[in-house]
């Protein structure tokens, strides 16, 4: 008999548990759920969880819910969520992910959300990084573009005019790099080298700017087989090894991991100039103890500069999508540049350079100002393009192989991965 | 006795032929155990047996992330002939034998000529023991960023030893050179010898010291005694250590892609970090998993062969 009232019990015990989570609390206000990444709302003094009581403010029926969430990792996390359906209403992304999610149908089309007047307000290469086959899935927020810094003492000890606003030519960037390559303490050792980047994908993104300004393009029309191998892009790629190979750059720079390695070489003043985002403006500030500055991005055909940054997805899955779009077209308004001012973030918007940290800081602004030239490499492949070519580069760099053949193999490698019904662009 | 059994038979016939009530409770008595377990081996299956057989069903279905929209066809054993006409697939392995090998026999050398100093009678044992210890206690991704320095091209303490001796003329930027492979493979096993070492010495400990006695009376010298008497002593626990460090390196993930990402040139490219960028920065999970299982059957096949192999030599 006990045994039966034990059984009767433990089915008891199950069926209450089953009906308790099936009773859900009605809420009356609409709940924004929001990922965000590099901890930009992780404590109540953070302008973003301002951003988010003035927008309450405005829109009583709304609360914004952030939940902070690594950059590493923050696609897997998102795409395994998505699966589940467990998704939140808003994700920050970095500006060249969100085609991908678009692409694998995660990503919510913005097309019917964004007004015309609203896409006039944005840059057009920062709206095409979140385009793929004519629809929008990323709503750009804030951008980094990339120029020259350049050690201003070694400019002068060298006896050279520090750069104006106007770009240098790879011609005169290389020739400044090799005036600034110099043997300071007479033991037949160069002490100073003139330029530097990244090794491996890092390079990559050395290496995109130089391969647009020549003129170059990542895919063929149809988008369909790779195209960076072309002269443009060998140009640019042979033009960065050769100053490697003819000792411009640092026997080090084979290993710049990261963005740090290079600083950190700049900063110990091993070389005189390096092409870097506005990310480095607080670190190098901190840093350096000499006068330095930033010039325009090197020119060659056409002016041109690496796009990077960050947008807004509404994933296809969210609950909220009209709440989430008032949100984050909120966040992208003229009126709302004003919260990116902490995060030294140049916001996704033609009138950034009125902002007033833009306008505060002249850094900024030539950063802000190269936006208007900056590219973004987002496309499909774009990952795979990086990690290939970065292979390329260190095959150079490392093994000496001939620069034709490594970009001519690393453009074969790309092929293989590439998808007769997914085209590049 | 022969009666005894008819007797007890005849009273568990009775018992089957109770009432109803009593049958059901008797039901109750042999069933209950099981209704107790279901809900532990349903969540079991839920979290292990169903995702094992989702994933490897996946192999043999297209699953291409990016192009889940067009469409998931059943592509039968492509992905499998894919990953075995790809080179960089059997780069990956032999780098992952390159790396299995030398990680087993390192760190089994290290580990056993700790073990045999560490059995003997020394003071402060446990302060060696523990000494040994930590590098086995660090969390591989600190483990990984202190060789990341130490090996640093500019500001590291290798390159700073190596110039002051003059065995290098310039620093050498190790993990970008063909060196990486190599430094991967000390550092790795810097971090795991410590396992093979608690192993051995356990297993040391268990040979009784009457053998090492009568050997001695007999005339066998130290070196006799270790092959005669100490190796055959932890043999079956050599075994086991093997097995596993294989497994563990072979499975390696840490390590390296904390340190090199597999680079430069895929030098240290190894299977797991191969999978991982299949599956993870092309979104091709049906390949990755295709890759998968033959990783696993690799494994499973090594390490059969290998366990078949020590069970005959020591019979």
């Amino acid at each position: 008999m006990k045994k039966i009232l034990v059984i009767i019990l433990f089915v008891l015990i199950i069926a209450i548990s089953v009906f308790a989570t099936g009773q859900k609390e009605t809420e009356a206000k609409v709940i924004v759920n929001m990922w965000i990444y590099d901890e930009m709302a992780s404590s109540e003094e953070k302008a973003m969880v301002q951003a988010a009581h003035d927008f309450e403010a405005l829109n009583p029926g709304i609360t914004i819910v952030f939940q902070n969430v690594p950059h590493r990792g923050l696609m897997d996390k998102f795409i395994a969520a998505s699966v589940t359906g467990e998704v939140p209403d808003v994700v920050h992304v970095a500006l060249a992910w969100s085609i991908e999610l678009g692409a694998m149908g995660h990503a919510e089309v913005l097309d019917s959300y964004i007004g015309e007047d609203k896409q006039k307000e944005l840059p057009k290469g920062a709206l095409d990084s979140g385009s793929y086959r004519g629809k929008l899935y990323g709503l750009p927020w804030y951008i980094d573009s990339t120029a020259l810094f350049y050690n201003k003492d070694m400019f002068r000890e060298a006896g050279l005019p520090l750069p104006g606003s106007e770009p240098m030519n790879w011609e005169e960037l290389l020739e400044t790099a090799r005036k600034l390559t110099r043997d300071l303490n007479g033991d037949g050792k160069t002490d100073q080298y003139g330029f530097a980047m990244r090794k491996g994908r890092g390079a990559s993104i050395a290496w995109f700017p130089f391969f647009w300004a020549n003129g170059g393009h990542l895919y063929t029309e149809d988008g369909l087989s790779p195209a960076f191998n072309s002269k443009e892009g060998l140009g640019a790629f042979k033009y960065l090894t050769d100053m490697y190979a003819e000792k411009v750059m640092p026997p080090g720079t084979i290993a710049y991991d990261t963005w740090d390695d290079v600083r950190n070489a700049f900063i110990s003043k091993k070389m005189a100039m390096y092409i870097a985002g506005n990310w480095e403006i607080g670190p190098m500030t901190e840093g350096a103890e000499f006068e330095w500055g930033v010039a325009p991005h090197p020119k060659q055909k056409i002016r041109s500069s690496f796009l990077g940054g960050a947008s807004f997805i509404i994933p296809s899955k969210a609950k909220n999508k009209e709440a989430a779009w008032k949100w984050i077209d909120f966040l992208t308004d003229a009126g709302s540049m004003k919260y990116l001012a902490e995060y030294d973030r140049i916001p996704a918007r033609i009138d950034a350079v009125e902002a007033e940290h833009i306008k505060a800081n002249p850094l900024f602004g030539a950063f802000a100002a190269e936006a208007v030239y900056a590219k973004s490499h987002a496309s499909i492949y774009a990952g795979i393009i990086r990690s290939e070519v970065g292979v390329a580069f260190d095959e150079v760099m490392i093994n000496n192989k001939d620069p034709k053949k490594a970009l001519d193999d690393a453009a074969d490698r790309v092929k293989k991965e590439m998808r007769p019904d997914l085209p590049g662009i | 006795m022969k009666k005894k059994v008819e007797n007890m038979l005849e009273i568990s016939d009775k018992r089957v032929l109770k009432s109803p009530i009593e049958r059901l409770r008797l039901w109750i008595n042999s069933t209950l155990g099981y209704i107790f377990i279901t809900p532990t081996i349903l969540t079991l299956c839920l979290i292990v047996l169903i995702p094992i057989l989702f994933s490897l069903s996946m192999a043999f279905f297209r699953f291409d992330l990016l192009r889940l929209n067009l469409g998931n066809p059943f592509i039968g054993l492509e992905h499998f002939a894919e990953t075995l006409s790809n080179p960089l697939f059997w780069n990956a392995l032999s780098n992952t034998m390159v790396w299995t090998i030398s990680n087993v026999i390192f760190q089994l050398l290290i580990g056993l000529g700790l073990a045999l100093m560490l059995n003997n009678k020394i003071k402060f044992k446990v302060i060696y023991f523990v000494a040994i210890l930590i590098p086995w206690a660090t969390p591989s991704a600190v483990a990984a960023l202190i060789w990341r320095w130490l090996l640093h091209a500019e500001f590291g303490i290798v390159n700073a030893v190596a110039l002051k001796l003059n065995i290098v003329s310039d620093p050498i930027a190790w993990l970008s050179s063909s060196w990486a492979m190599v430094w991967v493979i000390v550092a790795r096993v810097w971090k795991e010898y410590a396992f093979c070492a608690i192993i051995l010495t356990a297993a040391l400990q268990t040979i009784p010291v009457a053998l090492y006695e009568a050997a001695k009376v007999d005339g066998a010298g130290k070196i006799a005694q270790f092959f005669y008497i100490t190796l055959p002593g932890i043999r079956s626990a050599i075994t086991i250590a093997t097995v596993l460090v294989a497994i563990g390196s072979f499975n390696g993930f840490n390590m390296i892609w904390m340190m090199t990402k597999g680079g430069p040139i895929r030098k240290t490219e190894i299977l797991s970090t191969f999978i991982y960028q299949t599956g993870f920065e092309k979104y091709q999970l049906g390949t990755a998993s295709a890759q998968s299982i033959l990783m696993v059957f690799l494994l499973g096949f090594m390490v059969v062969f290998y366990i078949k192999r020590m069970n005959r030599g020591g019979s």
